[in-house]
C-alpha cells in the first residue's frame, strides 16, 4: 500500500458506505491536484507526494472531524441497543447494587470516549452513601471517605463533560475517575462484564459488556499516572475511534482465569497539543492500550488491522529506548512498523488498582503467539 | 514592498468562525477543497490557514445542513475527480445572517474600545 493509500484509508476509518466512498475520491482528487501542483514546481513525484501528505497533517483529524459530522446522530441508535443489551444482563447484576448505563463513540469536544447515564450514577453514588449536587455540567461528587472541599468540574474547565442524547445526559467516565482519585479515594475496577468502580468500599456497578466502555475503563488505570510515581508509559495515549481495532491477537501462556491483561502498542501518528503550561508540544508517537480479560492459559486482545510485526519487551526501559527514535517524525527509522522495524510491545497484567501497583509486565519468555 | 504575514488567529476564534468563512468562499463559481484553502490563504494574506482536518468534516457539516451541495468534476490539473461545493440558496441567506451578525457584534464591541473615561 502505497504512502496515499494508507493515509486516505485512516483518514475514512469508521466511516460507512456512500460516506467512506465520497470522502476517499475528494480526499485521494485533493491529494492528486496538490502533487501535481508540487511536480509542476520541480518535485520528484516521490517528493511531491511526501510534501503533500506533510502538508494535510495526520489522517486522525480528518477521521475524527467526519465521525462528529457523520456519527453523532447514529448514536441515537446504539443508545437504544446498549440499553436493550443492558436489559438483558440485568439479571446477572448482583442485587442492591445500583446500575449505571455507559456509552462509547466519537463526540464533539472530545474525540472518541465513555461516558456514563449521570441520573443513573447519581442514584448509584447516593445508594452506595455519597452524595451529587448540580447538574451533569457542574456536578460536585462526594462519596464518604472523600477529602472534603473538592470543587466541582464544570464545562469550562473539562469541555465535553456531560453530553445529551435520546433525552438523557450522560457524564463523561473520566470525569468520575478524575473526581475520585483526587478525592484522594482508594479506587480500583473489578470485573469485566458489569465491570465495578469501587471507591473506599462504595461501589458503583457499571452496566455494559461494550468492550470499548470496560476497556476504557481498566485503561485508565494505566492513563491516569498522576498519582503513579511510575514514568514507564509517559507518552501521550492514543485515542481509540469506534469500532477501529478490527484485528485479533492471541496467546497462550500462564494467564490467569478471569484477570485482566493489557497490550500497550505504540502507534505513529503525528500529534499536537499543549501542555500544563500552555506551550505548544508535538510528536510522532501515541500508546494505544488495548486491555482483554483472559481464560486460564489464554488471552485474546483486540487490536489495529493488520498488525503483526511487534517484539515484546520486558523491561520499560528498554521498551522506551526502543521508542525514542519515534518521538518524533524527522529521527522514525521508518513511518510505519514493518518487519525490520517491528513495534515494541508491553505485555502487562493489570490490578485494577489506581496507583503505582496498576500493573505488572508479563515476561515474554511465559507466553506464546497463537495464530 | 513586501509585508510580514500576520500571525494567524487563536484556534478558537478560527473554529468559532470557521462556517463564516467557508460560505464565505464558497460563494460564486464552484470550487473544490484544494481551491477553498487556498484561497483562504491567499486572500488573507496567510492569515487563514485552514487545515485539512477541520477543512473536509466542515464542508460536509455545511452540506449536510443544505448550506451547500456539491458535484464531482475532473480537477483541472490531474484529472481526477475533485468534489467542487457551491452555496444553495438556504446557504447564501446564511451567509447574510451570519454576515450580519458578525459587523454587528465587531461594530458595538468597537464602541467600547473607544471608551476614554467613565461615566459621568
Amino acid at each position: 500500500m502505497n504512502q496515499t493509500e494508507q493515509y486516505v484509508r485512516q483518514a475514512t476509518r469508521g466511516l460507512w458506505g456512500r460516506a467512506q466512498r465520497e470522502l476517499r475520491t475528494e480526499l485521494e482528487g485533493h491529494i492528486a491536484e496538490r502533487c501535481q501542483e508540487f511536480r509542476l514546481s520541480g518535485l520528484s513525484a516521490a517528493e511531491a507526494e511526501r510534501q503533500t501528505l506533510r502538508e494535510l497533517g495526520a489522517p486522525v483529524q480528518v477521521s475524527r472531524g467526519m465521525l462528529d459530522v457523520y456519527t453523532a446522530p447514529a448514536l441515537g441508535k446504539a443508545g437504544v441497543l446498549s440499553a436493550l443489551l443492558a436489559t438483558a444482563v440485568f439479571s446477572a447484576l448482583p442485587q442492591g447494587l445500583a446500575q449505571v448505563t455507559s456509552i462509547y463513540g466519537s463526540f464533539p469536544m472530545t474525540g472518541p470516549t465513555s461516558y456514563l447515564d449521570f441520573e443513573q450514577l447519581k442514584a448509584a453514588i447516593e445508594k452506595a452513601g455519597g452524595q451529587v449536587d448540580g447538574s451533569a455540567s457542574n456536578a460536585i461528587i462526594a462519596l464518604p471517605g472523600a477529602v472534603v472541599g473538592m470543587n466541582g468540574l464544570s464545562e469550562s474547565d473539562w469541555p465535553g463533560i456531560s453530553v445529551a442524547r435520546n433525552g438523557k445526559t450522560y457524564y463523561q467516565t473520566d470525569a468520575l475517575l478524575y473526581s475520585l482519585l483526587s478525592s484522594k479515594l482508594d479506587v480500583r475496577i473489578s470485573g469485566w462484564t458489569n465491570p465495578v468502580v469501587n471507591a473506599d468500599g462504595a461501589k458503583i456497578a457499571i452496566e455494559t459488556s461494550d468492550w470499548q466502555t470496560i476497556n476504557w475503563l481498566y485503561a485508565s488505570t494505566l492513563r491516569m499516572s498522576f498519582s503513579m510515581p511510575r514514568d514507564d508509559l509517559n507518552t501521550p495515549y492514543a485515542l481509540i475511534e469506534p469500532e477501529s481495532l478490527t484485528g485479533r491477537l492471541n496467546f497462550k501462556g500462564a494467564f490467569q482465569k478471569a484477570a485482566v491483561y493489557a497490550l500497550v502498542i505504540p502507534k505513529l501518528v503525528s500529534w499536537t497539543g499543549m501542555d500544563a503550561k500552555g506551550q505548544p508540544v508535538g510528536g510522532f508517537l501515541n500508546l494505544l492500550n488495548t486491555t482483554a480479560q483472559a481464560q486460564a492459559g489464554s488471552v485474546q486482545f483486540h487490536v489495529p488491522p493488520d498488525f503483526k510485526d511487534y517484539k515484546l519487551y520486558s523491561n520499560p526501559s528498554e521498551f522506551q529506548k526502543a521508542l525514542e527514535p519515534y518521538q518524533q517524525l524527522v529521527t522514525a527509522p521508518v513511518a510505519q512498523w514493518n518487519a525490520q522495524h517491528p513495534a515494541p510491545v508491553l505485555l502487562l497484567k493489570l490490578s485494577g488498582h489506581f496507583g503505582p501497583d496498576a500493573y505488572t509486565i508479563v515476561s515474554p519468555g511465559s507466553v506464546k503467539k497463537q495464530p | 514592498m513586501s509585508t510580514a504575514p500576520p500571525t494567524p488567529p487563536d484556534a478558537n476564534l478560527l473554529r468559532g468562525h470557521l462556517d463564516l468563512i467557508l460560505l464565505s468562499i464558497i460563494q460564486g463559481p464552484p470550487k473544490y477543497g484544494l481551491e477553498i484553502s487556498k484561497l483562504a490563504q491567499t486572500a488573507t494574506d496567510g492569515y487563514f490557514d485552514l487545515k485539512v482536518g477541520s477543512l473536509y468534516p466542515a464542508l460536509h457539516r455545511l452540506e449536510k445542513a443544505g448550506f451547500v451541495r456539491s458535484e464531482f468534476t475532473s480537477g483541472p490539473r490531474s484529472g481526477n475527480q475533485v468534489k467542487a461545493y457551491t452555496l444553495t440558496e438556504s446557504g447564501g441567506r446564511e451567509l447574510n445572517t451570519r454576515r450580519a451578525e458578525f459587523q454587528t457584534f465587531t461594530q458595538q464591541l468597537g464602541k467600547l474600545w473607544t471608551l476614554t473615561g467613565g461615566m459621568t
